[in-house]
């Protein structure tokens, strides 16, 4: 009963942890704004995640439940977006060229703030994806 | 003139003398199933205690990962008391009959 009344929780569950590691990606992401000193040196590479979606494997699949259904999205991948950032003219900056310019992230607040609007909103319509499978089960109990 | 022939009992498993051989109809029993039933609620309950627990640790990352296992708990339960219910209201008509 428990793995196949619950299966929609579980695949809501595992959207909402998808959702709130795209979250930590992008808080990441804002917090290295004006990061000029990597990890791999230069610059602060903005990173962004990679979902795959995950197909019900053969001993959760009951009574009918088709592969196709699937049970969830996983993160397969952060990667790395290498693309230049802007230069700024900053002759002080310990990290300036001889032209006293530096390279910036190539991270955009906007975008990122669009991406967070995104990750918040998605991680919600799990939540109501849950509470509808609830209110469906709830519902089966009133007979 | 044929023999007259022995009438044959109307319902042969009814004969008082082989009462003996009649066995219980094979497959789980009633009381199987609902202690089945009764063992995966309390496994919801347990896993629920468990995942509380991890939590309040500082083991658990996501909240919701909690909360689903409490909902799993409580929608469990309440199935659990909805079928007791139906079941003491049978018993319940089965005491009202008139003998």
């Amino acid at each position: 009963m428990a793995a196949g009344a619950f299966s929609s929780f579980d695949i809501s569950a595992s959207g909402m942890s998808a959702e709130r590691l795209r979250m930590n990606v992008i808080a990441h992401n804002i917090a290295n704004i004006n990061t000029t000193r990597s990890t791999e040196g230069g610059p602060y590479q903005r990173r962004y995640v990679v979902f795959e979606e995950v197909l019900a494997d053969a001993g959760r699949q009951l009574d009918g439940m088709i592969r196709d259904v699937g049970s969830g999205v996983r993160v397969v991948e952060v990667g790395r977006d290498n693309t230049d950032g802007p230069q700024r003219h900053l002759p002080g900056h310990p990290d300036a060229d001889a032209d006293g310019m530096v390279r910036m992230p190539n991270v955009n607040p906007v975008m990122e703030m669009l991406d967070m609007m995104s990750a918040s909103r998605g991680y919600e319509a799990n939540v109501m994806a849950i509470s509808a499978a609830k209110q469906m089960i709830l519902k089966a109990l009133e007979i | 003139m044929t023999d007259i022939s022995k009438i044959g009992p109307l319902f042969p498993e009814l004969d008082p003398t082989r009462l003996g051989q009649i066995k219980a109809p094979e497959g789980s029993a009633f009381k199987d199933v609902l202690g089945g039933f009764l063992n995966e609620v309390n496994e919801l309950q347990l896993d629920m205690d468990e995942t509380i627990k991890k939590f309040a640790a500082g083991n658990i990352k996501d909240v919701h990962e909690v909360m689903v296992a409490v909902e799993e708990a409580d929608i469990a339960f309440q199935l659990m008391m909805k079928i007791r219910s139906k079941l003491l209201k049978a018993y319940d008509e089965l005491m009202k009959m008139q003998v």
